[in-house]
């Protein structure tokens, strides 16, 4: 395995070891964005058989990771869409990906994040689901760390709005740790 | 952001322990897909361009010699001339324009079109109406072209009140499009590939495009029906190619029943106006609901045809 020179993110070889590497963050990211643990591995699957028709122009990206990740928020915006189109056909529980759930707060804040607007949603999940930085974000959304970070506060008021969680102090526009 | 209220955050938004790791049945699916041998678009050849034109040659004379007629020597005339033949289709349509993503789903059937936006509602439009629900306030509004009035009178009125919806239509009509896919590609932009085996059915891929015109349309079309089942726009930026507008269609039987079918729940609020009997501003309300959902058509098929 050889080493991106840029921030160390592993380059995968061939397509077993793109696996092997990134199926975890592809996967954080998908379960947490969709409400079905059927639609998080198809976009899990999609994204990979993306990557997989041209592996080896996902060889000379600048980091594979991010690549995937946002091949999936690509994926995941259309699982929405095509979730909207059968809203009728009622959920039930034992559909939940993110079943069982850690705890009322992180299911409240499921339901929350699903009434995000879909750019809202993608950034708070790449940050605390997939631990990227605002930088890295921004790479995988391809806007600039500001407009990054914009979504974010933004993102983080309507969550905090919508759980009640307005008590807390508000957060700082330029305090972003980055 | 504050450390109080970004640790309350991490920890509600923190995966659960059955979303952490990908499950061993997946794991397993993703291995198998990374085995399987990689099935190259035909026309991304880059360094096996030699490679390809000698096996596109040879499927092609393997084709014209071995294969029966109706298996060989696609066209895009045979796209253009079976889409003259649909009669009833289904088009999900994708926009992956900045600022927000648009999908918008057209079904139509024995004169019947159904239209299902975003997010507002949906409508129908038939011989003797148009139908509009609203899905927030659950409320269905049944425009009549009239029965107080002559046929002829309430046709132009109806003609008056659908003129912007009509024109939205026109542009979204594949027919249409197909030919004037043709006429701007025919000199040297249309490329067929030889019929292939995808997903267990023969399909085959036409690829449109000209260094000429700034962006380029892909289509994997069903080879038993000569109909598209994709059709993809790409446009340039920065040199790279970018996706603007899908386009899956379903023809004939394989359209979706539920989607050739009022979605209107049974408790709908329901309010009737008759066209035929409105004069003056009463018409122009109307008109801006349709107005409205035309210029969303137009623009999507607008984007269909490219700059």
């Amino acid at each position: 395995m050889e080493s991106a020179p840029s921030d160390g993110t592993p380059v995968a070889r061939d397509r077993d070891e793109l696996v092997t590497l990134f199926a975890g963050d592809v996967w954080r990211f998908a379960s947490a964005s969709v409400r079905c643990r059927e639609d998080a591995e198809d976009v899990v699957m999609e994204t990979f058989a993306a990557a997989f028709r041209d592996f080896d122009g996902l060889r000379r990206v600048d980091n594979q990771r991010y690549w995937l990740l946002d091949v999936a928020r690509k994926r995941v915006a259309d699982c929405h869409r095509k979730r909207y189109r059968r809203a009728e056909r009622p959920l039930s529980e034992a559909d939940s990906a993110s079943a069982p759930a850690p705890s009322p707060l992180g299911l409240a804040a499921r339901e929350a994040l699903g009434r995000l607007p879909d750019p809202q949603r993608e950034v708070l999940t790449l940050k605390y689901v997939s631990g990227l930085s605002v930088e890295e974000i921004g790479l995988v959304i391809r806007r600039s760390p500001a407009a990054t970070n914009s979504l974010l506060q933004r993102g983080r008021k309507g969550l905090r709005k919508d759980l009640g969680l307005d008590d807390l102090p508000e957060s700082n526009p330029t305090g972003e740790k980055r | 952001m504050n450390p109080d209220s970004d640790k309350t955050m991490e920890n509600a938004l923190a995966p659960s322990p059955v979303e952490r790791e990908p499950s061993d049945e997946l794991m397993r699916r993703l291995r198998t897909m990374a085995r399987e041998k990689p099935r190259r678009t035909w026309w991304r050849s880059g360094r096996a361009l030699p490679f390809a034109m000698v096996a596109g040659t040879v499927a092609v004379v393997f084709a014209t010699t071995m294969i029966p007629a109706k298996a060989s020597a696609k066209s895009f005339d045979m796209v253009v001339r079976a889409a003259q033949r649909i009669n009833a289709f289904q088009f999900s349509i994708l926009t992956d324009e900045s600022p927000k993503r648009e999908a918008l789903t057209i079904a139509g059937s024995d004169g019947h079109v159904y239209l299902q936006t975003d997010g507002d509602g949906s409508m129908e439009i038939g011989p003797n109406g148009i139908s509009a629900y609203d899905r927030k306030a659950n409320k269905l509004t049944r425009f009549k072209f009239g029965n107080l009035v002559d046929p002829a009178t309430a046709a132009q009125m109806a003609g008056a009140v659908q003129s912007e919806l009509a024109a939205g239509l026109k542009e979204m009509d594949l027919k249409k499009v197909l030919e004037e896919y043709r006429r701007k590609y025919a000199a040297s932009g249309v490329h067929v590939s030889p019929v292939e085996r995808e997903d267990g059915r023969d399909v085959y891929h036409v690829l449109l495009a000209s260094p000429s015109e700034p962006e380029r349309v892909e289509m994997t079309v069903d080879a038993a029906t000569d109909l598209p089942e994709t059709l993809e726009v790409a446009t340039q930026e920065g040199g790279r190619w970018k996706r603007a507008l899908r386009m899956e269609m379903r023809f004939g039987a394989r359209v979706e029943s539920r989607l050739l079918r009022s979605p209107v729940p049974a408790g709908a609020k329901v309010e009737e106006i008759d066209l035929g009997a409105m004069v003056g501003d009463a018409t122009k309300e109307i008109g801006k609901t349709m107005e409205n959902l035309g210029k969303q058509l137009a623009s999507q098929g607008a984007r269909l045809k490219g700059p």
